[in-house]
């Protein structure tokens, strides 16, 4: 879903630019050197997952394909704040190092995917973990969190690219949500079997982090 | 670190091995934006060249190679970017 150069008008691009820009300021910034302190190999092993992951795109019916995307993957693991800086680096890295997104949409993609995507996905989560608590129905929290993530961040580069004026909402909105509809269950899929695994063998590394 | 090293074997093999052999397909934006007749808006002159554009090496013309060697770097370096951040930060 990473939104290419040329898609977005100025005035969208660059607002959201400044927004995400802002947003990533104050989590840098935010960010307590403590809290973080012995988690940098966790923090690098999430991004490059979450990286490679990307990569692979499955073909879906009628000739398209979609890939993981990771935003909640990487809050439950890193904690909502380190989550959003960790995936913004991944989609900046995918930026400048491989034109996967164009430059002047990086902060839109940013605000999709590493904002909405991830944080908001991760708060969605803990909704979904109240009403699920117990051990067993853990993986439905995951699942729903991950799905709606990519609803989400679907919907948000819909209202964009309507808002820029390139194609009207009620045209782009259904097409997103509907393609997305069955990406998003290779995302809840993928998210899912990740973290119950990891959860098996490394159930240390899954407290949860509400910063 | 010691229980770190498997995970990022596997994101690192996953890059290398499985990437060239993914889902050539557009995604679900490009596959809208083909049938929703806005493709043509995306810029085909981008603002600024990537050293490795769309996971290709310039100068290997094997394409399973060229998205393999550049996975394991981008792999790489999102693995590297945060060691290098709090060293930043440490001063």
């Amino acid at each position: 879903m990473h939104i290419p150069d040329g898609f977005l008008d100025a005035k969208t691009w660059l607002s959201l630019s400044i927004l995400s820009g802002g947003i990533l300021a104050g989590a840098l910034k935010g960010l307590k050197a403590g809290r973080i302190r012995g988690r940098i190999p966790l923090i690098g092993m999430t991004a490059a997952f979450v990286f490679a992951a990307q990569m692979l795109n499955f073909p879906i019916a009628g000739g398209t394909s979609g890939h993981f995307m990771g935003g909640v993957f990487c809050c439950i693991l890193l904690g909502p704040m380190t989550g959003f800086i960790t995936m913004s680096m991944v989609l900046i890295v995918q930026c400048l190092l491989f034109q996967d997104g164009g430059l002047t949409a990086l902060g839109a993609n940013i605000f999709n995917m590493a904002f909405l995507g991830s944080v908001c996905g991760f708060y969605v989560y803990l909704f979904f973990r109240l009403m699920f608590w117990g051990d067993r129905t853990r993986p439905f929290a995951y699942a729903l969190a991950s799905w709606f993530s990519v609803m989400l961040a679907a919907a948000a580069a819909s209202f964009e690219l309507a808002f820029s004026g390139t194609i009207p909402l009620k045209v782009v909105l259904p097409a997103m949500l509907g393609v997305h509809t069955i990406i998003g269950v290779g995302e809840a899929i993928v998210t899912t079997v990740a973290l119950m695994t990891l959860w098996k063998i490394r159930p240390e590394l899954m407290k949860v982090l509400k910063y | 670190m010691k229980t770190i090293w498997p995970f990022l074997a596997i994101a690192v093999l996953l890059a290398a091995l499985a990437a060239p052999f993914a889902s050539s397909f557009p995604d679900g934006l490009e596959w809208v934006a083909e049938k929703s007749g806005f493709y043509h808006h995306a810029a085909i002159e981008p603002p600024l060249s990537s050293p490795l554009p769309d996971y290709s090496i310039p100068g290997i013309s094997n394409s399973i190679l060229g998205t393999s060697l550049s996975g394991i770097i981008g792999t790489l370096i999102c693995f590297l970017l945060p060691f290098g951040f709090s060293l930043l930060r440490r001063k």
